[in-house]
């Protein structure tokens, strides 16, 4: 039961990532408050690692590291980093979140981001930002804009020689730091909490993890990062050697009955064309070719984009699917067998780099938010909306709204849409006290 | 190719949908995973698992039915495996197997197998040898291997082969 | 599992009896007693199968249904038999119609198929009924220094909905055996590929390009022995190497899984047909710890 003295007109937005951005500007600029928690040290989601963006082929981190300022700046947006939703009661207007700040060792109100910390740190830990092709200290910022610009001790590698501490000139590292929980009263609930990737081992025939030049497209996306563990040179993994044949290959973990994905992930082509693009920008000289089964350009500017990836850029386009990849011991290359569809031959081809391109699958945790929230799923795993056509936002609990790849794959565009759509939603329901 | 021009038609797909193992024929969305992965496509000039669902999907009804090509396939079913849409072309060239037996078109190999089988009950009667019978015995095997000749013969009806032992 | 019915498929008996003692060497070392099948028929894989669903049902049909009768699990050591027995198996199980025609025909023998009887293929066996601890347990003499590719068959593990034998897309039993027995097991390109057996009744060259690709990437791998978990396979693996495209190489010995498994097991060679194996497989028996008996 709610009465009037308990009714709150803060929005908590869960998940920072470019749609929860947008959601946590859009509610604040109106004049309410946000609670935005990120459960990475650093808002910023996906995009912060992507090189460039489809189908303009801007650069990600300019077009994104402008809206992670405004956020941070933002006096009615207070930040939650390094946090995780525990749980959620109450009801729409009145919502009592318990909020688990973990202990990063690193006081916010006093680190400056300077960094003399990680340089003295002795430890290296394979870095998760960089899909573990690169190295971090166990004293790290996720990259170079993160926000808050604050380090973070990963105590899972922390050795306590506390280094760190003594070089900071703050003062700013605290091990006495312990996890907190703190509750937040809050009218409605945002969620944004992102995707994350089709795991390709499930596809042994594609040697991902056993073949070394057959690589992910994250990894793709970090090798080609000028901020990334290669400094934007792309290179073989087995030799370091620059690629001169390299083959993508769409619809991994999308449009598989057999691997329980069966719907189309949406964002995988337009993707996959951008890095192919990608990958004959770096090497002019380079062969580069996609194979497929059917090309989904749908967008605005989609279509224009894959015709200039081949005129304009020369990326080759193979209208057939991939069967099994076969490595040479010797030379890591790697060959497989294709069926030209659209001509009828079947080619024996051989590649120095593959790059699978996964499909998006529901954020990692999804079910366990989900059933604590008490909302309902899809049988794709997502959340479930109330109604495509009239209430595309909202969840099955009322004041629970949802943005972003939340319900379901979405390009960078219709995120930040999707963002604005929940911000105005959501101030509806606390502007109407509550009212549907 | 023909004199006549084919009019296209989804008839011979349903009709390969009714049974067993045809169902899925209508869900192949031509992507060529059945070909990459097929290892006889490979050696052969002529086989084409998915170009032969093509055609099936077409409706080429007599060529197909009439063809030496789905008995091609060797039902190792690595495109049933991968394909990712759930067809399988093994079983979808098994039912065009089962229609075409049907209407009298069994290649000569699997005739004279038959012929074999329904005079023994198996298929190496004519194999088994003194010299095999011999090796069983010093391995300390059964030397007669007991198979029932007759229960085929009551399985003529089911079976639409002419008598040409 | 204490005993079991063995259907010996067609081929087996004639063309690799080894594989038949050794299986049932083994599998009474391991505490399963096998008796023969007798009075049955040819499972009808591939051409019986082609030709009518409802005479290759019958056939399986009678088959499971005279297993019924001594109330015994079958074991099938051909990956053919096994794919045969087992799709049949899962059409009586789930369609009534068919289950009543199959009935109808195996009536006048006063034989009934009521699915009380498993199916079970040799690396089942192996690896579930009698399990890994205890194959583990009973190795009196391991190898040393070898190295083996396994080759398990299409049959033998597709399709994975119906025939519930190891991972199709990257099998390990016959690998984990091996390793019990202390050889290393080798990855090679192509594992789950077919060896071209099916193929030797259509177009004997397209099957023998087939095989002989497959012992190329064994080759390639470094392995020292083919092992196998159908006689078909066996054969056809064999015999691409004596295929005259092939004259000038070294030919790999290819042994079924249980002929493999037999001298670690302590069982005497002669038990164990490795004479009749027509690639010499001296090399792999000196591996034995302690030689070869």
């Amino acid at each position: 039961m709610s009465n009037g003295a308990a009714r709150s007109n803060n929005v908590l937005v869960v998940g920072g990532g470019v749609a929860g951005m947008q959601a946590a500007l859009d509610v604040a600029n109106q004049g309410y408050k946000v609670y935005l928690v990120e459960k990475a040290p650093s808002i910023g989601g996906r995009m912060a690692a992507l090189d460039k963006t489809f189908p303009t082929l801007d650069c990600s981190a300019c077009i994104l590291t402008p809206r992670l300022s405004e956020v941070a700046r933002h006096p009615n947006i207070e930040l939650l980093t390094y946090s995780e939703v525990q749980s959620v009661e109450g009801s729409l207007g009145d919502f009592t979140v318990r909020v688990l700040r973990k202990a990063r060792y690193v006081r916010e109100d006093r680190c400056s981001g300077c960094g003399d910390c990680a340089r003295e740190c002795p430890v290296e830990v394979p870095n998760e930002f960089d899909e573990f092709l690169g190295f971090r200290k166990a004293i790290y910022v996720m990259f170079p804009q993160s926000t808050p610009n604050v380090y973070t001790i990963d105590a899972e590698h922390c050795i306590r020689c506390k280094r760190c501490e003594r070089v900071c000139e703050r003062g700013a590292i605290d091990f006495d730091m312990q996890d907190e929980i703190v509750e937040l009263k809050v009218g409605v609930v945002v969620l944004s909490i992102g995707y994350k990737l089709f795991d390709v081992r499930q596809y042994p025939r594609l040697g991902y993890g056993h073949h070394r030049n057959v690589i992910t497209a994250m990894e793709f996306e970090r090798l080609i990062n000028a901020a990334g563990p290669t400094k934007g040179h792309l290179i073989r993994l087995s030799d370091g050697r620059m690629p001169k044949r390299i083959g993508f290959i769409q619809c991994v973990g999308a449009r598989d009955v057999k691997k329980g994905v069966p719907n189309c992930s949406r964002v995988c082509c337009m993707y996959g064309i951008k890095n192919a693009v990608m990958a004959r920008e770096h090497y002019p000289d380079a062969e580069v070719t996609v194979y497929y089964a059917d090309i989904r350009a749908f967008g605005k500017g989609f279509e224009e984009f894959y015709e200039m990836a081949k005129t304009r850029f020369g990326v080759k386009f193979i209208k057939g699917r991939v069967g099994e990849i076969v490595e040479d011991p010797e030379t890591a290359n790697l060959q497989f067998y294709v069926e030209d569809t659209l001509s009828g031959e079947i080619l024996d081809v051989e590649h120095d780099m593959i790059v699978l391109c996964p499909g998006l699958q529901p954020a990692e945790d999804l079910d366990k938010l989900a059933e604590m929230l008490g909302l309902d799923t899809s049988t794709d795993g997502y959340i479930e909306t109330r109604d495509a056509f009239a209430a595309p936002l909202e969840t099955n609990h009322p004041g629970i709204l949802v943005c972003g790849c939340a319900d379901g794959p979405k390009d960078i565009p219709d995120s930040v849409t999707a963002g604005s759509a929940a911000a105005m939603k959501a101030t509806i329901l606390l502007s109407s006290g509550g009212a549907k | 190719m023909g004199e006549s021009v084919h009019t296209p038609t989804s008839s011979f797909a349903e009709e390969l949908a009714a049974i067993p193992g045809g169902e899925a024929v209508n869900k192949c969305i031509q992507c060529g995973i059945c070909t990459a992965s097929c290892a006889v496509a490979r050696y052969s000039d002529e086989y084409r698992p998915r170009q032969l669902i093509q055609k099936i999907l077409l409706g080429e009804r007599e060529e197909v039915l009439k063809s030496e090509l789905p008995w091609l396939c060797m039902t190792c079913r690595l495109c049933e495996e991968r394909c990712q849409e759930g067809v399988s072309p093994a079983e979808v060239f098994h039912a065009v197997r089962i229609l075409a037996a049907r209407e009298g078109h069994v290649p000569l190999a699997f005739r004279q197998v038959m012929a074999a089988l329904m005079r023994d009950g198996w298929i190496l009667g004519d194999s088994y040898t003194d010299f095999e019978e011999e090796d069983r015995e010093d391995l300390g095997l059964e030397t007669d291997l007991g198979w029932n000749n007759e229960f085929l013969h009551r399985l003529k009806q089911y079976l639409p082969l002419e008598e040409d032992e | 599992m204490n005993e079991i019915l063995l259907y010996r498929g067609c081929t087996t008996p004639v063309r690799l009896p080894a594989y038949e003692a050794a299986t049932i060497a083994v599998l009474e070392k391991l505490g399963v007693k096998v008796r023969d099948m007798k009075d049955v028929t040819c499972c009808g894989a591939q051409y019986v199968e082609s030709i009518s669903q409802i005479a290759f049902a019958a056939m399986s049909g009678r088959i499971l249904a005279m297993a019924e009768k001594e109330g015994l699990d079958i074991l099938a050591i051909c990956g053919a038999c096994s794919g045969s027995l087992k799709i049949n198996k899962h059409l009586l199980d789930h369609n009534e119609e068919a289950r009543g025609q199959v009935n109808d025909i195996l009536a006048e023998e006063g034989l009934k198929y009521t699915g009380k009887v498993r199916v079970r293929h040799l690396l089942q066996v192996l690896a579930e009924d009698i399990g890994f601890s205890e194959v583990e347990r009973a190795i009196v003499k391991p190898y040393e220094g070898i190295k083996i590719a396994a080759h398990y068959g299409c049959h033998v593990t597709r399709p994975f909905e119906i025939v519930q034998v190891d991972d199709p897309e990257n099998p390990t039993i016959i690998d984990q055996l091996a390793e019990i027995a202390g050889a290393e097991s080798v990855d090679y390109a192509g594992k789950t590929r077919c060896c071209g057996g099916p193929m030797l009744a259509m177009d004997e060259k397209i099957a023998t390009k087939i095989g002989q690709e497959k012992i190329k990437n064994v080759e390639v791998a470094g392995a020292d022995v083919i092992l196998t978990a159908c006689e078909f396979c066996d054969l056809q693996l064999t015999q691409v190497q004596f295929d005259e495209a092939m004259s000038s190489t070294r030919r790999i010995p290819v042994m079924p899984i249980t002929q493999f498994l037999g001298p670690a097991l302590g069982i005497d060679e002669d038990r164990l047909g490795l004479g009749l194996n027509r690639i010499d497989p001296s090399p792999v028996l000196d591996a034995l710890q302690g030689g070869s008996a």
